[in-house]
């Protein structure tokens, strides 16, 4: 979408146009749920955030700085609503080692390259507050301090709930890693069987002959 | 975030989450449920402004009822009327010279227009020797009195006896105006002791009751006390002119000031209601149909029967009407109808005046009448036309368009039952006949229903 057609687009929006308010929905659909997905257990819960954020775009369209580009806008209304939605419960805490979570994920992790539908599914298994925090670290880059402070927790917290994201993960990419290893096992397996019975097949056949 | 850089499994998910989000595809369901929360959202502000500027209509008609109410009060206040108001209330506030108006027995007197008069002179029923004849300043200054003898207690009174008793031709007689005391000639030979035994067995009058509320300590015996001095009294002060008119304007002051307290005290009480009702709505007696209402009332007491109510109501009307019912250049004119169907959603602001027919225990029955307003917030039509025509029905919605104001005629019977001091439960017979012809099609819409709810009477609550 060029930025003539964004403005008029946002223009449009500012005079409550109900089919421009839904072009422009249409045209930041993807982006938007990629970000409110990151951070929902599943697809339900992303679209009612996603909904509540545009509701947020829609209505503060005129508090919007037209200087900064506008996906950006679009993309912290995003992320803020879907913070607030899991806030009520984002205080699970751990008493584990914390240093140990910046361990984690730095050697023992397979080189593999993951799809898109893998990884944004074992973000949704995590618990909401290690979601959330993981989220707002490992993708946004935000720092524990700034986390605790947008989530209202302590760096402890954060940090706790970032080392256990980060070991729940690397368990599932492992476990992911290894179930194609696994498969390719037993295919040769298979393999060997048929090439086994078929060779035995053969000399049974030519002992008949004979 | 160098650290963090760092780190494999971010860096996995970071690139493999933060794509350009063309993973999905737009789904118009997302978009019905996105265009809810914006008709909600919509919807919500709009209703807010709509209800500021019905709450504001209502409550200027509130104040206009008020200011209209203390206004009438402040009449009555009236310094100019002061004399005449101030022997009117006595009874009700208690002070000192408010003692009850007993029958005049010193018929040569007709400068005796004060209620204190009577009592002083006449009390004492049976002694008719004690009475004499008294000008308006001895009067006044009996009441005066009066006022301090007030404060006199039971031992006091008896002491005063006494010493009446003793000494009939004492000069002093009384210790408790020694100003007086001096002057004072006891000329009351005829047995002191007889009058004061005689007032004390008198019964005191039923208005004397209402006064105890603030004198509790008034009983026969000061009344006795009161007699004595006021008998000394009559003798000794009917030249001191001057000093009794100013006694005498104090006291009107004081009682200006009692009957602007009790101007106070008689302040409206106010009361909520909530009441949900089912009403039948039908144009020209047609075939009824069933609509429901949800309302606040509030109600003003101005009067001890009279009550100013006003309130906002919900009602949702839905009725059947038949094209010639129905204002014909409303719809279609090349089309005409056999049949319309309504359903109109209505903000109705009644204004209403009642009277209490009966009030017995808990029980309270009145009939009111009064105007409403309508405002018609959603009017949804449906045209049907003869089958052999052909024609689909044609939808029609109108949204905020009528008005009517006091625009329909209300009648009610109200039945209030008391649960406890603050709540009762109301039941409320009504009829609405519209002056006017109500909504889109100008229609004659009647609604008869009975409408049940809650009163929390929160007059007290007002109180200072």
């Amino acid at each position: 979408m060029g930025e003539a057609e964004l403005q008029q687009l946002i223009a449009g929006c500012l005079q409550h146009s109900r089919k421009d308010q839904k072009m422009l929905y249409k045209a930041f659909y993807g982006f938007a749920m990629s970000i409110c997905l990151r951070y929902a257990g599943n697809r339900y819960e992303a679209s009612e955030i996603m909904n509540q954020g545009f509701l947020k775009v829609f209505t503060n369209l005129q508090k919007y700085d037209t200087s900064r580009p506008f996906i950006a806008w679009v993309g912290r209304i995003m992320m803020n609503t879907s913070v607030d939605y899991y806030r009520s419960n984002l205080k699970l805490s751990l008493t584990d080692d914390l240093d140990a979570a910046e361990d984690i994920g730095h050697n023992d992790l397979p080189d593999q390259k993951l799809n898109y539908d893998d990884l944004i599914s074992m973000v949704q298994q995590l618990p909401n507050a290690y979601r959330t925090v993981f989220n707002l670290f490992a993708i946004e880059g935000f720092s524990h301090e700034e986390i605790a402070s947008k989530l209202n927790i302590s760096t402890g917290t954060s940090k706790s709930n970032l080392f256990k994201a980060r070991e729940k993960l690397k368990n599932m990419v492992i476990n992911s890693g290894r179930l194609p290893e696994g498969n390719s096992g037993s295919g040769l397996q298979t393999i060997v069987a048929i090439g086994t019975i078929s060779v035995s097949m053969s000399v049974l056949i030519e002992l008949i002959m004979k | 975030m160098k650290e963090k850089n760092e780190n494999k499994l971010d860096q996995l998910f970071k690139d493999g989450l933060s794509g350009p989000g063309d993973h999905f595809a737009f789904r118009e369901e997302d978009w019905d449920s996105m265009e809810q929360l914006l008709d909600k959202k919509s919807g919500k502000k709009a209703g807010f402004v709509r209800m500021m500027y019905y709450a504001s209509g209502i409550a200027a008609l509130l104040l206009l009822a008020l200011g209209l109410y203390f206004y009438s009060k402040n009449d009555t206040v009236d310094p100019a009327k002061m004399h005449g108001k101030v022997n009117k209330t006595q009874p009700k506030t208690g002070d000192g010279q408010q003692y009850p108006d007993l029958p005049a027995r010193n018929n040569g007197s007709d400068s005796l227009t004060n209620k204190t008069d009577n009592l002083a002179v006449t009390a004492p029923a049976g002694q008719p020797d004690n009475v004499k004849p008294v000008n308006r300043d001895t009067v006044n200054n009996k009441s005066e009195n009066l006022a301090v003898n007030n404060t006199v207690n039971k031992n006091q009174a008896v002491k005063v006896k006494v010493s009446h008793g003793n000494n009939v031709n004492n000069k002093t007689g009384n210790d408790v105006l020694p100003t007086n005391a001096p002057e004072t000639k006891a000329d009351n030979k005829a047995a002191p002791d007889n009058i004061a035994l005689q007032l004390a067995d008198n019964k005191t009058p039923s208005a004397n009751k209402k006064a105890a509320g603030i004198d509790t300590t008034f009983d026969g015996n000061k009344i006795a006390s009161a007699n004595d001095q006021v008998k000394n009294n009559i003798a000794a002060n009917q030249n001191i002119d001057t000093a009794a008119n100013k006694k005498a304007e104090r006291e009107a002051k004081k009682q200006m000031a009692v009957v602007k307290a009790s101007a106070i005290k008689n302040r409206p009480q106010f009361s909520i209601s909530v009441l949900a009702a089912s009403d039948a709505n039908a144009v020209n007696s047609g075939h009824s149909q069933t609509g429901t209402n949800y309302g606040l009332q509030l109600s003003l007491r101005v009067t001890k029967k009279l009550i100013i109510s006003t309130g906002v109501a919900y009602a949702i009307k839905p009725y059947s009407s038949t094209p010639t019912s129905y204002s014909a250049d409303s719809y279609n004119p090349s089309r005409t109808p056999s049949n319309i169907q309504a359903n109109c959603k209505v903000l109705d602001v009644p204004l209403n005046l009642s009277y209490q027919l009966y009030s017995k225990g808990s029980n309270a029955i009145g009939v009111g009448t009064g105007l409403s307003s309508y405002f018609m917030l959603k009017e949804n039509y449906r045209f049907d036309y003869a089958a052999e025509t052909g024609w689909k029905p044609y939808n029609l919605e109108v949204r905020n368009k009528n008005t009517h104001l006091f625009g329909v005629l209300n009648v009610n019977v109200n039945y209030q039952r008391r649960i406890n001091s603050r709540f009762s439960a109301v039941l409320q017979p009504y009829m609405k006949v519209p002056l006017t012809g109500i909504g889109n099609g100008k229609v004659d819409l009647k609604s008869t229903g009975v409408a049940l709810g809650i009163n929390w009477n929160i007059g007290s609550a007002l109180k200072p």
